[in-house]
């Protein structure tokens, strides 16, 4: 008997499920260790996470505000991926969209709100994806590798936010590190008192958009046909420059929508530390999500409450000040679900020798 | 300390991890990871010189702690073969919880550090610059290094004349893993000697991501990185230098010049003209799956 891996076709969702749910199993009981280190039953932790992130009134809310954050972002890698093209710049896109947000209502602060606030979702759009077009064009005509320029960018786009805001012309005087205030018919309101900004419809409207984009449309069928196979795309007709640019400006247009949901519907003005490495979680979301952009909603949502709970462990009565370490949580958690993508794209068969 | 002292010290911390990275990619494996690995180094260094009160045996555990994460990285790049992209990602993101957690106990400035030698440079510079020769005659003229180079190339090929890919890939992101460690180990004894937590900019800057692109730069050579490493390092000390001379511009704007300086390398090293010499692995960032 010897052990064969046989490549997959298609994941049936049965299987799908049953990976993700054996994969929270095992980052659970990892990270179990590290409860058991700070003197916190690990039962108890889990149950804490899960009950301040989806049956709290205020952790809801807090979860969805984020997915509305995340889901852009992990759109942002999945439609350049699908072409095989890797978006790892989400985070410096991001950066540009709260930066073209904050800088429009800046410039037109008597704008009625109605007019302001699509200036400046249009304005992060065309910043983010106009970022990630200089990747996208790169790629597509001089075959520069776009995994490091993404990386490289994501720094110069942080330090223009630091450039504007810390001790810059966007500094507000009394929170130092921080721009002033968006004027308020720049802030996207938000439903009822929940603190949910409309973005949240902007988030799952495009998602759903997409995903008959990529699945109906002529041009979804061409970046799937370049993600499959380059050179057979090449042959068919189908110009690579041209889907690098649009996967890229899409990519990034989404990624700067997040930017300005942080920038007008979360903050209320640019902060040099606006993301926390959001832009990298889209990248592991997207995967999990097997780069659906449907399923993507339910994998930001799911992670992001996970990750809001135990970040607000200190908030549970039962647990306290004792814990801090949700930034290894997160780390686990990631590394063992892109593990587990191994059982997703093989199967393991047990065959006779020679057989 | 001078100019060109901060200089050398600088560049000393790209050409480490990237000396790693470029034998990880040798291999054809992609380390996206570095920042993650650096961080770990550096960890794990000021944890047991702080413990031990002795730095060498930091700078051990610095590159145990870095060739740790590389082999987590090759168990899912190379066993599971999942996207090594992917996988850096995981790795780098893991690498920061980690630190930022487990470093708390550390933050301030470092008990025990690497005193310089010579020059105001310390041993650990040299060791990194005797590496510089010892890699390029490794790869180059060793049967070692040209199995290494064969399965990066085309490991199909390589299998076919007895080579064990998985085996010779491991040792790849090993030896990327504990250099990277050793760069942290280094900055945090001997270049930077104090520990402070921020997930934006942690004690690394971001400057894993540059020795990442500067293998690119190097078109994999080891003495074209070293030539790298010193352009790099200069540039990232002058910017802090500039900034005293021209003090009306934001010292930010400074800092995004090593980073556009090396996306416009890498659009250069991308033309017709340079690709048919740069000799990337062929393999680079493939998962190697057998009968393909």
């Amino acid at each position: 008997m010897r052990l064969r891996l046989e490549k997959r076709i298609a994941v049936p969702p049965r299987v799908s499920l049953m990976v993700a749910i054996l994969s929270l199993v095992l980052a659970f009981a990892v990270f179990s260790i590290v409860f058991l280190q700070s003197g916190i039953n690990p039962l108890t932790g889990y149950k804490e996470i899960f009950r301040l992130a989806f049956f709290t009134k205020y952790g809801l809310y807090k979860v969805i505000e984020r997915t509305a954050c995340l889901l852009p972002l992990t759109l942002a890698f999945i439609i350049p991926v699908k072409a095989g093209i890797w978006n790892i710049g989400a985070e410096g896109q991001f950066y540009m969209g709260a930066i073209a947000a904050t800088g429009i209502s800046f410039a037109f602060p008597n704008l009625p709100m109605g007019v302001l606030i699509p200036l400046m979702i249009l304005g992060a759009m065309a910043l983010g994806g106009g970022w990630a077009a200089i990747v996208g064009y790169l790629k597509g005509k001089v075959g520069v590798n776009e995994i490091v320029t993404t990386l490289l960018l994501n720094y110069v786009a942080i330090l223009t936010s630091y450039t504007l805001v810390v001790n810059g012309p966007w500094t507000d005087p009394t929170r130092v590190p921080y721009s002033r205030q968006i004027p308020a018919n720049g802030c996207i309101p938000q439903i009822g008192n929940t603190g949910i900004p409309y973005t949240i419809f902007i988030a799952i409207g495009l998602a759903i958009l997409l995903f008959f984009f990529l699945k109906k449309t002529r041009l979804g069928y061409e970046i799937r046909a370049c993600g499959h196979s380059p050179a057979g795309a090449r042959y068919s007709g189908i110009s690579f420059l041209k889907i690098s640019l649009i996967t890229m400006l899409i990519g990034g247009a989404l990624a700067g929508i997040a930017g300005f949901h942080q920038a007008s519907g979360v903050l209320g003005r640019l902060r040099y530390d606006i993301s926390k490495g959001w832009g990298f979680y889209g990248i592991v979301f997207g995967l999990v999500a097997g780069l659906n952009p449907l399923i993507a909603i339910v994998v930001s949502f799911f992670f992001m409450g996970l990750i809001y709970g135990a970040n607000n462990l200190q908030m549970s009565p039962e647990i306290g000040m004792k814990f801090g370490g949700a930034a290894v949580f997160i780390g686990v958690m990631f590394v063992i679900f892109i593990a587990s993508q191994f059982f997703l794209r093989y199967k393991i068969r047990w065959t006779r020798r020679g057989g | 300390m001078g100019f060109f002292t901060m200089t050398l010290t600088a560049s000393m911390f790209f050409l480490l991890p990237a000396l790693g990275e470029l034998f990880d990619q040798r291999s054809g494996v992609l380390n996206i990871g570095l920042e993650g690995m650096i961080l770990m180094g550096v960890l794990a260094a000021v944890a047991t010189s702080t413990e031990t009160g002795n730095v060498w045996l930091g700078v051990v555990a610095g590159m145990a702690a870095g060739g740790l994460m590389g082999l987590i990285h090759g168990f899912l790049s190379i066993s599971l073969k999942v996207n090594q992209v992917v996988s850096g990602t995981g790795i780098w993101i893991l690498g920061v919880g980690l630190t930022t957690y487990y470093g708390l106990a550390y933050v301030g400035p470092v008990k025990h550090t690497i005193a310089p030698i010579i020059g105001g440079l310390t041993p650990l510079f040299f060791v990194g610059l005797a590496l510089v020769p010892i890699f390029w005659f490794i790869l180059s003229k060793t049967s070692f290094g040209l199995r290494v180079r064969s399965v990066g190339e085309n490991p199909s090929v390589a299998e076919v004349s007895g080579i064990n890919i998985s085996r010779t890939r491991y040792i790849g992101v090993l030896v990327g893993g504990m250099l990277s460690g050793l760069a942290g180990a280094y900055l945090i004894l001997a270049y930077a000697p104090s520990w402070s937590i921020s997930w934006r900019v942690p004690v690394t800057e971001g400057r894993g991501f540059i020795a990442l692109a500067l293998v690119f730069f190097s078109m994999w050579r080891p003495f074209l990185l070293l030539v790298g490493s010193f352009a790099f390092g200069t540039l990232w000390i002058m910017g802090w230098y500039l900034q005293t001379v021209l003090p009306g511009i934001p010292i930010h704007i400074f800092r995004m010049i090593p980073y556009l300086v090396t996306v416009a390398i890498l659009v250069l090293i991308s033309t017709e003209r340079f690709r048919k010499r740069a000799g990337t692995p062929a393999a680079l960032g493939k998962p190697y799956f057998r009968g393909e």
